[in-house]
């Protein structure tokens, strides 16, 4: 039963915006879904800021809006796996990556190969 | 502290003195000793700052913040500690390692790891983001994302937040938890517990839900701009605020526009503020006396609070993911997010006075200061 009528713009807005969300949560219920989380609004720093371990796209769904390789620090990508560098992931696939490397600026050699499928 | 010492000399002297005591010689070399480096501890526990920082590959760095430098380096289980939560009584202390897969129980006098807590079902795959400790320090809570690891696929469970009764070593879960939590908080009420991610949400531990959600990401008006923080590097022993930058785009303008967030612990009471055009930062920490924030990622940004605006702005040497200051307000911590070091700065006149070099990269690792009185 609806009792109230929206009347203005931003009480129109209101009433979509709930809709919305009443459509998102049953679909979610309904089916689990998994996404890149998207971060909006656009940030200046590089890193998503909702943390989801890869699966992170910048606002406009791509990688680009990012930290990239060469600006990141070669732990702070393997870690945690913030950003879509091209290192070894500490927290799923890598984890004795680094073993041997207490420091990546002064003992970098030490770090190990990884080996792909086909070596 | 002189007038500890002073108090400490006379009060010897006086024992020293006394026409009842007959000492030998010897005895009143004890009794000098005795009180000497029962002044010394004590000087120690209550002046000396203590924190505490995780290195790769595997380890747990003690620094005395007088001296500036490393009083102890304890080896962990586990790799690269992240999550760093010091007990009450600064004894121990835990960590998240192994990719916060694991929570390493360290005793911190002792130098060495006593228990390592894992969460993980079999043939689950989990990752701890958020950790707490009660503040009686007989609770450990942790929030955990859960992966089920099947031969070809990783199905991913919902998030779930558990509680580690620290006498009993039992463990049980709490309740499932919302996406995207990232930090717990344990406010003064010990019925209640703070998960921070999309939004701040207050959950009841007693009815096992949440009772209360302060929205930052979900369930905005339409004229309300999502907001985003980033709840990794929580350093708020000092002040007992929690405080993070934020950053939300104008709904009007469009503009983004750069803002901090600060928590009361005690009381979970949030404080919004807008501090203007944006300026790429990663964490915040507060002085003790609550008049000004430090925050941090390639420059060290001074927010005073008093008049809830930008006071000062400084380039650092590097990125910093995290920053602490000592107990007396007057040196900021940061530690390199990409090399072995720890830069230390006068919080004054934001001069870096110190580079406390390190045995391995701190990278994301907290940096926490241990409470008043321990003695590592």
């Amino acid at each position: 039963m609806k009792h109230l009528k929206p009347l203005n713009k931003k009480a129109r807005k209101i009433e979509a915006a709930a809709h919305q969300q009443a459509d998102s949560g049953s679909r979610a219920e309904s089916k689990p879904d998994v996404r890149a989380l998207q971060q909006a609004p656009q940030l200046p720093l590089g890193c998503a800021l909702i943390f989801d371990p890869g699966w992170e796209t910048d606002s406009s769904g791509q990688m680009t809006g990012l930290c990239q390789p060469m600006e990141s620090d070669l732990y702070g990508c393997y870690d945690e796996c913030w950003w879509p560098a091209q290192l070894p992931d500490q927290l799923t696939s890598f984890l004795e990556w680094s073993d041997k490397c207490a420091s990546a600026s002064r003992d970098w050699r030490k770090l190990d190969l990884v080996p792909t499928d086909n070596q | 502290m002189k007038g500890r010492w002073a108090i400490m000399f006379w009060t010897t002297r006086v024992i020293l003195r006394s026409p009842r005591l007959r000492l030998s010689p010897r005895a009143h070399l004890a009794i000098a000793l005795g009180l000497l480096l029962l002044a010394t501890s004590l000087g120690w526990s209550q002046d000396h700052d203590y924190f505490v920082l995780g290195i790769h590959p595997a380890g747990l760095l003690v620094i005395d913040t007088s001296r500036d430098e490393i009083v102890a380096q304890i080896p962990t289980k586990g790799r690269s500690p992240k999550e760093i939560i010091p007990s009450p009584d600064g004894k121990h202390v835990f960590l998240t390692t192994d990719g916060r897969a694991k929570i390493e129980v360290v005793n911190v006098p002792d130098r060495k790891v006593e228990e390592v807590i894992d969460l993980a079902q079999p043939g689950v795959k989990i990752n701890i983001f958020g950790l707490a400790v009660s503040r009686k320090g007989d609770r450990l809570f942790a929030h955990i994302r859960p992966v089920k690891q099947l031969p070809d696929e990783y199905v991913a469970l919902p998030p779930e937040i558990w509680s580690v009764d620290l006498n009993t070593h039992a463990k049980k879960k709490i309740m499932d938890a919302p996406d995207g939590v990232v930090s717990l908080f344990v406010p003064a009420d010990p019925n209640r517990l703070i998960a921070w991610g999309r939004n701040v949400y207050f959950i009841d531990l007693a009815q096992r839900h949440v009772v209360e959600t302060v929205p930052l990401q979900t369930g905005l008006l339409p004229d309300q701009s999502p907001m985003d923080t980033l709840p990794f590097f929580s350093q708020y022993e000092q002040s007992g605020i929690v405080s993070m930058p934020s950053f939300a785009t104008n709904p009007f303008t469009h503009n983004l526009v750069l803002g901090l967030v600060n928590m009361d612990v005690d009381t979970g009471k949030l404080d919004f503020m807008e501090l203007g055009p944006p300026i790429p930062l990663y964490s915040s920490v507060v002085s003790p006396d609550r008049k000004r924030a430090y925050l941090v990622m390639n420059q060290l940004v001074v927010v005073d609070l008093t008049q809830r605006k930008i006071a000062e702005v400084r380039d650092t040497e590097g990125t910093t993911y995290v920053v602490n200051l000592t107990r007396d307000g007057k040196k900021v911590y940061l530690p390199s997010s990409a090399g072995p070091f720890v830069n230390v700065y006068d919080a004054q006149s934001l001069k870096r006075i110190h580079s406390i070099e390190l045995p391995g990269d701190p990278s994301s690792s907290q940096l926490r200061a241990l409470p008043p009185g321990a003695v590592p």
